[in-house]
């Protein structure tokens, strides 16, 4: 528990941190703006976004009533995009948590024990990565069949080993540090070498790598939506863009893809900034540059 | 029997270019209420010594040979799981450069719980109860416990490091050069410390250091070594007073005396030789002022002198 508390009184240190960065900035920015659009976009929907509208409502363009306009159902694009947020903060932040925590995991156990362990689960490691993903996603999406659980799955499965890599390699120099072996001379056992000594200082890296999946997994859950591996009843930008293909009418209604796509890409944008401008402050010698 | 006995201990280090004799054939004891000091130059063996006794050998060294016996077991033939207990528990040691020894995203509390809890079953409170009472032990208000370690300096970082090695009141402490970085008045604080600790907790301590006024006023025992060997043992005052192996003599007019006359510091010529290829017979004659014929062919045994154990050809 005392240790939830350092480590969470870390994180808000950062996040003062985080906005001493231009990038850092925007990132948060936009980041509040999803977060808003996400626990309150029940409330900022005009229409029912899956209720198909009246003949007259097709494909009706930005309007008071319809502000992002219709699609060839009739159905509000400004509502659906709202529920796009959500499936794209869900997917990513849940592909992150698991990404991140399977990758630790072995990442620590590789770098610490070493040897064959180590051997072992670097070559489980290389064969997972040398996976062609895009490929393999597909395959995945399409033997377990569409719905947004197996897409956290599937990103999960392609994404872990990048994070164990960089974990290990951390790992691999902190283990060689005087406080571990000194805590090895008091009779720590490894699991609290593991857990208690090398874990918390990977803390930060975990940071920034959960950052970096989250991005890559609302890149990936959109792909696999546009190409039509995404759950159709569950409505996210890919999906609004596969619709719109599909629909044969897309270039008559830019109203209709644009604004996935910019929510596609502010969102990555967004996280992106966050994560390089996490990583920069994580540097040596950052804080020290600007007197904080 | 002895507290620690150790016997005819060697660790090598197994290099490409073949195996380097680190700690040759080395035998030394520690009883209840002694204190032995550990001398030499640096890189002499002192510290992978101390390593072996806790079962500590970084590849590519290995403990080749030998016994180190604790409290009547043999620490070299003991599990895994028996040597984690222990440490901590049986012996503890406290690191060169406690500096880097603490964990530097932990609270120093955190980290003394820890061990505690490594070695009994103790609530969250006791543990904490106890992190503070160790920390006032050394001298640290108890309060200062949530601290990290970048918070407290150097001299206090090294008695953190102390009140972490006895939290679980070990019978044997290990010392690896505890004042090596320090100001002398930090080293004063230290060494009063350490004195302290002995007599309250009546522990037994092998202290390591090339600082022989530390040896002097800390230890009740001293054992030389020089290239992997222990050239001589003695009691602290005779081994002052009258040094029996030309090293040693060496080393005690090396270092400048407060008290005494302002004499001119002798330094000892040459370097320590490489242990890959060590001079045949004793590793000392290159240097050693009182070298004869027969110390380039034989090895000198160890032996008995007075009281204290020399290798050396002179007292044959």
């Amino acid at each position: 528990m005392p240790r939830l508390i350092s480590v969470l009184r870390s994180t808000r240190k950062s996040l003062k941190l985080l906005l001493t960065h231009r990038m850092g900035v925007v990132g948060v920015v936009i980041f509040v703006i999803l977060a808003i659009i996400v626990i309150f976009g029940p409330l900022m929907r005009t229409v029912d976004p899956i209720r198909t509208g009246l003949p007259e409502n097709i494909l009706v363009p930005p309007s008071a009533k319809f502000w992002f306009g219709t699609d060839d159902l009739g159905r509000d694009i400004w509502s659906q995009a709202i529920l796009g947020a959500r499936i794209a903060l869900l997917v990513g932040f849940l592909a992150a948590i698991a990404t991140v925590a399977v990758g630790t995991l072995i990442g620590l156990i590789s770098g610490y024990f070493g040897g064959k362990i180590d051997e072992v689960l670097m070559r489980i490691v290389d064969f997972f990565m040398m996976l062609p993903y895009l490929p393999l996603m597909i395959v995945l999406a399409a033997v377990l069949g569409p719905s947004i659980w197996n897409v956290i799955l599937v990103v999960s499965i392609t994404y872990w080993p990048f994070t164990a890599r960089v974990i290990r390699s951390q790992v691999l120099s902190l283990k060689e540090r005087a406080f571990v072996e000194s805590s090895k001379s008091v009779g720590a056992s490894d699991s609290l070498l593991i857990f208690g000594e090398i874990m918390p200082n990977v803390v930060p890296l975990m940071f920034a790598e959960a950052v970096l999946m989250v991005t890559w997994a609302i890149y990936a859950e959109a792909v696999l939506a546009f190409l039509g591996l995404g759950d159709p009843m569950t409505i996210s930008w890919g999906m609004m863009l596969n619709f719109a293909m599909g629909s044969g009418v897309m270039t008559m209604a830019p109203w209709w893809v644009i604004p996935p796509i910019v929510f596609i890409c502010a969102t990555i944008l967004a996280f992106t900034f966050l994560g390089t401008a996490v990583s920069d402050i994580l540097k040596p010698g950052y804080r020290e540059a600007r007197g904080l | 029997m002895a507290l620690l006995e150790v016997e005819n201990l060697k660790i090598y280090y197994f290099t490409g270019a073949g195996a380097v004799k680190a700690v040759d054939d080395i035998s030394f004891s520690v009883d209840k209420d002694e204190t032995l000091g550990l001398i030499g130059e640096s890189g002499c063996g002192k510290t992978t010594a101390v390593f072996a006794i806790m079962r500590f050998a970084a590849p590519p060294g290995r403990i080749v040979g030998g016994k180190i016996i604790f409290e009547g077991r043999d620490i070299l033939t003991m599990s895994e799981e028996e040597v984690r207990l222990l440490r901590g528990q049986g012996v503890a040691m406290v690191f060169q450069a406690a500096q880097n020894a603490l964990n530097p995203v932990m609270t120093v509390g955190d980290q003394i719980t820890e061990v505690i809890n490594q070695h009994e079953k103790v609530t969250k409170e006791e543990a904490w109860e106890r992190a503070r009472k160790q920390l006032e032990l050394v001298g640290i208000g108890g309060d200062r416990a949530k601290g990290y370690p970048h918070e407290f300096s150097g001299g206090m970082k090294q008695r953190v490091g102390i009140a972490i090695a006895t939290a679980c009141n070990p019978r044997l402490l290990i010392l690896d050069e505890p004042v090596t970085g320090l100001d002398v008045i930090v080293q004063r604080q230290l060494l009063n410390l350490v004195n302290d600790l002995r007599e309250k907790l009546r522990l037994p301590i092998i202290l390591i250091t090339h600082d022989l006024s530390v040896v002097a006023e800390t230890c009740s025992k001293v054992a030389v070594m020089y290239a992997g060997k222990i050239v001589e043992q003695a009691d602290a005052v005779s081994l002052y007073k009258n040094p029996a192996h030309p090293y040693s003599k060496l080393l005690i007019e090396a270092y400048p005396s407060i008290k005494g006359e302002k004499g001119k510091l002798i330094s000892i010529p040459g370097a320590p030789p490489g242990l890959l290829n060590p001079p045949v017979g004793c590793y000392f004659w290159p240097r050693c002022p009182s070298a004869m014929d027969i110390c380039q062919e034989a090895e000198p045994p160890v032996q008995t002198k007075d009281g204290r154990l020399v290798a050396c050809h002179l007292y044959r």
